[in-house]
């Protein structure tokens, strides 16, 4: 008789064992646990990652005081903004190909680490060029994300992987709206002795500490993987080495990958997008104080609190009933609800009144950021080869769809920042269609069944060829395919019983 | 579910003060073209202290509203001890104001220079006296004495203020009513324009500090590998 699936939290400290898989994974979430290897893991990673959201959005959440001492025009300032996001495209493209090869650990020290530089050096910047190269060198560590996520996969058994996702990156991407009251009462408690054109460059000695200290910690105090770190199984030969450059054409060659990269922009793209203008748009709109203006723009960024997590949740709710039809489904309808309510904030009767504004821009953040949490609970299943990678894609995608969104709604056309938000909201509603295309043949897609005969081995083993399956750089991904079978929901899984496994069908992972 | 709401209670109270406080204005709305029949009253001439030991006070005789200006050199620095002196005299013996409404109160400030508020929406100019917004700095704010026809103040430049060209305007408030209002005002565009440069914001134990700590976060990764490479080499 199988064991009943331990609830998703456990608010017990971790004196038990942790119910695992058969991959050796954690099958539910000890929140007040910070017990090695899984939660220790799991706070580590939230805690670092929302560091990094702190460094990237703290020079705009001290705007105000910078552009004067630093004598910024408007256009040096979202050059800015855009050189925080764009800095993170490539490095979470080249973050994903590192964790796949060398672990997570790794991939938070040095960014982490070699980071801290940028923000201690954003002390003694001088004009606006030097702002510039240091938003961009800081917004390196929003590749961060690639290594949150792979972590929490890493970790988190597939029927509660999405949650997990979901809430480390949820409470991560807080960092946004922590940074937009953190930073001026960091300020305004320094400018009590010194003046503050000088306070505010000793503010950023906080963020960068910070990064030193949980930097050194994950590299002393965690671990890769459940069963330890990446070095020593690769030492071991627990764990194979896999540089084949099929690990990259398992991830690029797939085109599932690039949906999610291009959708992912219109869901966290657009958050970044509005972290960056909502504190302005209010201040400008409705006349407020820079103080008032920020704590409410705090709002949008802080309510990830609990948005992004319940997205991930929402998530794995549908894969338990209709597998990972549900989840297509729910990700297209709750990231379709958000373009509705960007739009919304771009007419007239919402426009001109700060209450039905802000219950709009709440309403609003729910939708944007539970798409996010929706798309961590599709990705990790794209390709198990290359999971890292495919986060790196994706999020890079999320930048990317940031720094032309605010490049073109908020920056260089024409456009009130009201009609800004009206066109990103039609442009919302259009690329969510995308999703309808998104089919795995051993559970389907939002409009099609499942390919009969196929089952998740045909898919995940068709990225290896004869030769790696000798070396036995398979077994991971048999593992994975076999937990995985989750994904069929209830109506599929009726059907699979019938399946005969001496006629599965060979299929290619990009090929629908 | 009750975190929740009281979360959401928390929310709306918070939106209902920003919508109750945003708007509230103390004055009527005026706009500096309502009270250009009445402008041109006031002798405003400037004074700065340019020399090294910053104990006179010599003319500023600069109507060059950028920066760059040779007129405007040496700038002020925003260190508290350079000082401008401003003097506002009436031309006349009494002060006409828009509707004949009573003065009340004389505040003198300082403006952004059209070239340095230009490509910086969060200084633009206004019509609207109360949404201008190229006004930050008050010099001085005073009580209207009907017996004083001049009103001066050595002003120190306040370590707040940014590197830009200004000028000086008067504003007279009015009783209205319940409420005040601006009633007459002057300024010297085109006439006399000041220019400052902010405080040295990066002081030597700054840099310092920032070169030491900069070096942390590589520095520690460079030793974890080369103790984890010596430890594998034992093995």
């Amino acid at each position: 008789m199988a064991e009943p699936n331990p609830p998703l939290f456990q608010f017990c400290t971790g004196d038990q064992p942790m119910p695992k898989d058969s991959e050796g994974k954690a099958k539910t979430i000890r929140i007040l646990s910070f017990g090695p290897p899984y939660m220790r893991a799991f706070h580590l990673n939230w805690i670092a990652f929302m560091l990094t959201f702190i460094s990237t959005f703290a020079p705009a959440a001290l705007l105000p005081v910078i552009r004067d001492s630093l004598d910024l025009t408007r256009v040096d300032v979202g050059n800015a903004g855009i050189a925080a996001v764009v800095g993170a495209v490539a490095s979470r493209v080249m973050m994903g190909n590192m964790v796949d090869m060398y672990g997570p650990r790794y991939g938070f020290g040095f960014l982490l680490l070699l980071t801290s530089p940028a923000i201690f050096c954003m002390s003694i910047v001088q004009g606006a060029a030097g702002f510039i190269v240091l938003r961009l060198f800081i917004g390196f560590s929003l590749a961060a994300f690639v290594c949150c996520q792979f972590w929490c996969t890493s970790m988190f058994n597939t029927k509660i992987v999405g949650s997990a996702n979901a809430i480390a990156a949820g409470w991560g991407n807080m960092g946004g709206g922590v940074t937009h009251f953190l930073m001026p009462l960091l300020w305004k408690g320094i400018s009590a002795s010194q003046p503050g054109f000088i306070a505010w460059r000793w503010a950023f000695f906080v963020p960068a500490a910070a990064h030193i200290i949980l930097g050194a910690s994950i590299m002393l105090f965690s671990q890769d993987l459940p069963e330890g770190n990446f070095r020593e199984l690769m030492a071991s030969k627990a764990k194979v080495k896999d540089r084949s450059p099929n690990t990259l054409k398992a991830a690029l060659l797939n085109y599932r990958s690039w949906i999610m990269c291009l959708n992912y922009g219109y869901c966290f793209g657009v958050e970044l997008v509005v972290d960056n203008v909502i504190v302005y748009y209010l201040y400008d709109q409705f006349r407020l104080t820079p103080v008032l203006a920020g704590a409410l723009g705090s709002i949008f960024g802080m309510m990830n609190i609990f948005t992004r997590a319940s997205g991930g949740m929402i998530s794995d709710l549908a894969a338990r009933h209709y597998g990972m039809r549900g989840r297509l489904w729910a990700l297209w309808i709750i990231q379709t609800l958000g373009g509705v309510f960007c739009l919304l904030l771009g007419i007239t009767p919402v426009y001109n009144s700060l209450l039905a504004t802000m219950v709009i821009l709440v309403i609003f953040s729910v939708w944007c950021q539970q798409a996010c949490g929706l798309s961590c609970g599709v990705v990790p299943f794209i390709s198990k080869r290359s999971t890292g990678l495919v986060y790196g894609l994706v999020g890079a995608g999320g930048n990317t769809g940031a720094a032309v969104t605010q490049a073109i709604f908020f920056t260089y056309l024409p456009l009130s920042p009201t009609q800004g938000f009206f066109w990103l909201g039609i442009m919302v509603i259009g690329m969510t269609a995308m999703y309808m295309g998104v089919y795995f043949p051993m559970w389907g897609g939002m409009f099609c069944k499942a390919k009969p005969g196929v089952t998740e081995e045909d898919y995940y083993m068709s990225e290896y060829t004869a030769a790696e399956v000798s070396q036995g750089l398979h077994t991971n991904s048999l593992k994975f395919a076999y937990e995985s079978k989750s994904e069929r929901g209830w109506a599929n899984a009726a059907a699979a019983k019938d399946l005969d496994a001496a006629k599965a069908v060979h299929v290619k992972a990009g090929t629908a | 579910m009750a975190r929740c709401l009281s979360l959401a209670v928390a929310l709306v109270a918070l939106v209902g003060y920003a919508a109750a406080t945003g708007n509230i204005e103390d004055q009527q709305p005026t706009s500096y073209t309502q009270l250009a029949p009445v402008k041109g009253q006031w002798d405003i001439t400037l004074k700065a202290t340019k020399t090294a030991d910053k104990a006179a006070f010599e003319p500023v005789d600069c109507a060059e509203p950028k920066i760059s200006a040779a007129c405007n050199k040496p700038l002020l620095t925003a260190d508290a001890k350079d000082k401008l002196q401003v003097t506002a005299a009436l031309k006349g013996k009494t002060l006409k104001t828009i509707d004949d409404l009573t003065p009340k109160r004389v505040v003198i400030k300082a403006c952004y220079s059209k070239p340095s508020a230009t490509d910086r929406p969060w200084r633009k100019s206004n019509d609207v006296i109360d949404k201008d917004k190229s006004c930050p700095f008050v010099i001085k704010s005073t009580e209207l004495n009907v017996s004083s026809t001049s009103y001066s103040i050595d002003w120190p430049i306040p370590k707040n203020m940014t590197k830009a060209a200004w000028y000086a305007t008067v504003l007279v408030l009015c009783e209205n009513g319940t409420l005040n209002s601006y009633c007459q005002f002057d300024n010297t565009v085109n006439k006399t324009y000041f220019g400052t440069n902010i405080i040295n914001s990066t002081p030597t134990s700054m840099i310092i500090a920032t070169a030491v700590c900069a070096s942390i976060g590589p520095l520690f990764l460079a030793s974890y590998f080369i103790k984890d490479f010596m430890g594998r080499k034992k093995q």
